[in-house]
């Protein structure tokens, strides 16, 4: 899992490039570290009627009612292989002065890694940044800002 | 977010989703064959099952997030016995609970709507 020691040893610390890189459906995905507050073994989720297929449902997270999403849904990933430790990333979304918790269903949490923020292109302009390579593979990064409340 | 404490809520579950609806909105509760037909904000809703009342729930603002991809309508969000719930919104009684085959409204006696 996380990895701040560098070669020589000596502790890296987070950058603003340091994400979080999860499996959702075969995409692999890169939510930026400083809004992950917790990764969980997959919440139980209660669907509601008549969500989108992007809502999987509410849990229940530290006593409080938690919105989850499914991010593969959320940025249009063919469906993987039935995932073995599926988990549940607590992260905070929306803009700054109003940010809020969702949970994203993920098929795994991977490693932290850096991703160049100016390396990342394509993107929407939307709930995808853009994509960069980490270690040779396309990962898709996130922005966790845009998924607020205002459409 | 801020949550507020709230006092008096009658439980209901309908397919097998948990809801909270304040006791002081509570119009009418009736048996209707297996089921049970609730009556709030001039609207008669269908539930599965009458799972209690509670003396108070901590009502938390529907997240913005969660507004985006379920366009139904709610008062708040509630955690009871480390299941979350919906709290209705008397003002807007969510479609999902509605009586199937009609729109909900409450006839009077005279059979109109």
């Amino acid at each position: 899992m996380p990895d701040f020691i560098t070669e020589g040893g000596r502790r890296r610390g987070l950058s603003a490039g340091s994400h979080l890189l999860v499996q959702a459906g075969e995409y692999v995905c890169a939510l930026p570290l400083r809004s992950v507050r917790r990764v969980l073994r997959a919440l139980i989720v209660h669907p509601l009627p008549g969500a989108t297929d992007e809502l999987k449902g509410l849990a229940e997270f530290g006593g409080e009612p938690l919105p989850v999403l499914e991010l593969s849904r959320l940025v249009g990933a063919p469906p993987g292989a039935k995932p073995l430790y599926p988990v549940t990333i607590v992260v905070w979304v929306g803009p700054q002065d109003n940010r809020e918790l969702v949970g994203l269903a993920a098929d795994a949490a991977l490693e932290v890694s850096e991703v160049q923020l100016t390396s990342v292109v394509a993107g929407d302009g939307g709930f995808i940044l853009g994509e960069a390579l980490v270690d040779g593979e396309v990962v898709r990064v996130v922005n966790l800002e845009a998924l607020g409340g205002d459409r | 977010m801020n949550a507020v404490a709230a006092r008096g809520f009658l439980l209901v579950r309908r397919d097998g989703v948990l809801w909270g609806v304040s006791n002081g909105d509570v119009q009418g509760l009736t048996r209707s064959g297996a089921r049970y037909r609730l009556a709030v904000g001039g609207v008669a809703l269908g539930v599965d099952e009458v799972v209690g009342v509670v003396p108070e729930l901590t009502v938390w603002p529907v997240a913005g997030a969660l507004l985006r991809f379920w366009p139904d309508a709610a008062g708040g969000l509630a955690v009871y016995a480390e299941a979350p719930l919906v709290i209705v919104d008397p003002l807007r009684p969510p479609r999902a609970l509605r009586m199937e085959g009609t729109e909900g409204e409450i006839a009077d006696g005279e059979g109109h709507c």
